[in-house]
């Protein structure tokens, strides 16, 4: 039944089945706020109520009565070694990630440079961070693929760690759980 | 004719003229009529326009070895310190400098103090100008001032990322007004040092080396930057930008072929005109050498080339060759300038060791490569002595290092010359600015 919510909201035009969601007074407010910030035509006031309602009560995003359908997957990598996973990802048919520069340490605790002569050590080594929210059949692949891709066999290759995740929304279409992936 | 068409010429017009005769055969065997005026004048705006833009070489290395957050602080004290040194040289450093005989203290202190610089009127006439004979003395002044700045520029390395910027700017008004005019007419002035027989050709001594003593008397009274000496350790701050730092070793290093190259102060003859491409040529040598020797060096030290070092050798290799850059030749040149990378990697750590905080290498680079710069003059000039060379070292360094100590301290008395820890650690851009150098981009601490 949510499956077939979303399938007949993934079209913006049937504004009603949105409609359908939100009380008439959150929807009064939502629009009156966001068009005296001279924000909104009454078109993208309609989308923005969608996102920021729908998000609200259990029933709504991905959480399949089943359970689990998703996963997001969380890898510390070497900076270097982002194009290799970049490029393995897509070869597998992985849709979009995210990607962060972080700083962190491991069991490595850094390490040890010179800096005019002196000795210091980095504490904080520079590595990036890619995020992906996969569907749940995916994920052993998706952690394998990042593992061969990144590794190179020295002290400081990085992590990968996989979390359950419950809901997803693309805000564009309202799309929710794997669809919107 | 020629010789009206000539006196007419504009001093920018004079290298098309240097062109035009020296392909006239007519005139290959001697320079017309006002033409070493002229072509001196050339010389020092064209050597001037290159040592001014030092302060940019120097303004860029320091803000590219700085941290982050006191990059819009270096960037305001290099900009403000190179603008109050021309307010100063104009006020009583020009004529402090140069008494042109007329001393109240003979050899020693200028009588035409205090007294502000004076141009020739505009328009002036070959019988009304100051020394037809040599140049133009708004050119003379305006070569001179830069190499009064340079002087200011080295000591705000040195006593960065600490240091209030209104007491700074204050010392480098008396060191550029005062200290640095004083001891230069000593030399350059032909005051008594040059009577003796010092050789300071172009200034490891009477500009590197002052400008070091007085940021060493600084970083003295200043102290080290919060956290830089941890339980006997020292604690590397890396510099936020290599790229600037490059940039701007690679401007000093063209601004240093105005600074020793329009110190032969002539280009009027033939063989003025081969010492200056000389002078170009050893300068370069001595560079290449300072930095190669310091590349060499921490690869065999520290297992890993320190780019910071081999900028700081560059400049050292400059420094050193900046006290005799006409008579050597080109390897020995090299040679001269390698000693000075050799310096640099041995006395950054050694002043870490004594607790000497100098952010950019300022010490080791014009102090100590300026004192050997200034040794090795007797190696390939014998006109020198070691005698004479290492007392006027001793005598300029004791006078500067005395005179900027107690001027920083009477400063740090009456002004307070550091800034509080927490403003510190915030940074100066914040803390005393509440101006970031990159207010878009994230911060590391």
């Amino acid at each position: 039944m949510g499956n077939d919510y979303r399938k007949g909201c993934a079209n913006i035009a049937s504004h009603e089945c949105k409609f359908s969601r939100i009380s008439k007074h959150g929807k009064l407010l939502m629009k009156v706020r966001l068009q005296k910030l001279g924000l909104m035509t009454p078109r993208l006031t309609l989308k923005v109520i969608y996102v920021f309602k729908l998000p609200r009560g259990t029933g709504a995003g991905g959480v399949d009565k089943k359970g689990i359908t998703m996963k997001y997957i969380v890898a510390i990598i070497q900076p270097g070694r982002l194009t290799a996973v970049h490029e393995a990802l897509v070869g597998i048919g992985i849709e979009g990630l995210t990607t962060s520069e972080v700083q962190g340490y491991g069991r490595q605790k850094g390490k040890t440079e010179t800096y005019r002569g002196a000795e210091y050590t980095v504490h904080f080594l520079p590595k990036v961070k890619i995020e992906v929210a996969v569907d749940a059949k995916m994920a052993d692949k998706v952690v394998e693929t990042i593992k061969i891709a990144s590794e190179s066999g020295k002290i400081g290759d990085g992590k990968i760690f996989t979390f359950d995740l419950s809901s997803a929304t693309r805000i564009r279409t309202g799309e929710t759980g794997a669809d919107a992936l | 004719m020629l010789n009206s068409f000539y006196s007419k010429l504009s001093l920018v017009g004079a290298a098309a003229a240097l062109a035009a005769f020296a392909a006239t055969p007519a005139f290959a065997q001697e320079v017309p009529e006002h033409g070493v005026f002229i072509l001196n004048s050339v010389l020092f705006l064209m050597a001037g326009f290159l040592v001014m833009f030092m302060a940019c070489g120097f303004c860029m290395l320091e803000a590219g070895l700085v941290r982050a957050k006191n990059t819009t602080m270096q960037l305001t004290k290099n900009m403000a310190l190179f603008s109050t040194a021309a307010i100063g040289y104009y006020l009583i450093g020009y004529n402090l400098m140069y008494p042109l005989g007329d001393w109240s203290i003979d050899g020693v202190f200028s009588a035409l103090f205090p007294a502000v610089a004076v141009m020739e009127a505009v328009g002036v006439a070959p019988e009304a100008a100051d020394d037809i004979a040599y140049a133009s003395t708004a050119s003379d002044y305006f070569f001179q001032l830069m190499f009064c700045a340079a002087t200011a520029s080295i000591v705000s390395g040195t006593l960065a990322e600490r240091i209030k910027l209104w007491p700074f700017l204050l010392f480098t008004l008396i060191l550029t007004a005062f200290i640095y005019p004083l001891q230069a007419s000593w030399k350059w002035g032909g005051g008594f040092l040059d009577e003796m027989g010092f050789l300071d050709f172009a200034g490891s001594t009477v500009v590197h080396s002052v400008g070091g003593w007085a940021a060493l008397a600084g970083a003295l009274v200043l102290g080290a930057r919060a956290g830089k000496y941890k339980d006997g350790r020292v604690v590397p701050m890396p510099g936020a930008n290599l790229p600037l730092a490059t940039l701007g070793t690679f401007i000093l290093w063209l601004g240093w072929f105005g600074f020793n190259g329009g110190s032969q102060l002539a280009m009027g003859t033939v063989s003025d005109v081969a010492d200056v491409s000389r002078i170009f040529a050893n300068t370069n040598a001595a560079a290449a050498g300072g930095s190669l020797a310091a590349a060499v060096l921490t690869q065999i030290f520290y297992k890993k080339v320190d780019l910071t070092m081999v900028l700081n050798g560059a400049l050292a290799g400059l420094v050193s060759i900046t006290a005799e850059p006409l008579t050597p030749s080109l390897g020995v040149a090299t040679l001269i300038g390698g000693v000075g990378g050799l310096i640099v990697v041995f006395s950054v750590p050694m002043l870490d060791k004594m607790k000497i905080d100098d952010v950019v290498g300022a010490i080791p680079v014009h102090l100590i490569a300026g004192i050997w710069g200034t040794l090795a003059v007797p190696l390939t000039n014998s006109d020198a002595n070691f005698g004479t060379q290492i007392i006027s070292i001793a005598i300029v360094g004791a006078f500067t290092f005395a005179i900027s100590w107690v001027v920083w301290t009477v400063i740090n008395l009456i002004l307070g010359i550091r800034v509080s820890e927490e403003e510190e650690l915030e940074g100066l851009d914040k803390a005393e600015l509440g101006m970031e150098s990159y207010p878009d981009f994230s911060k590391q601490v």
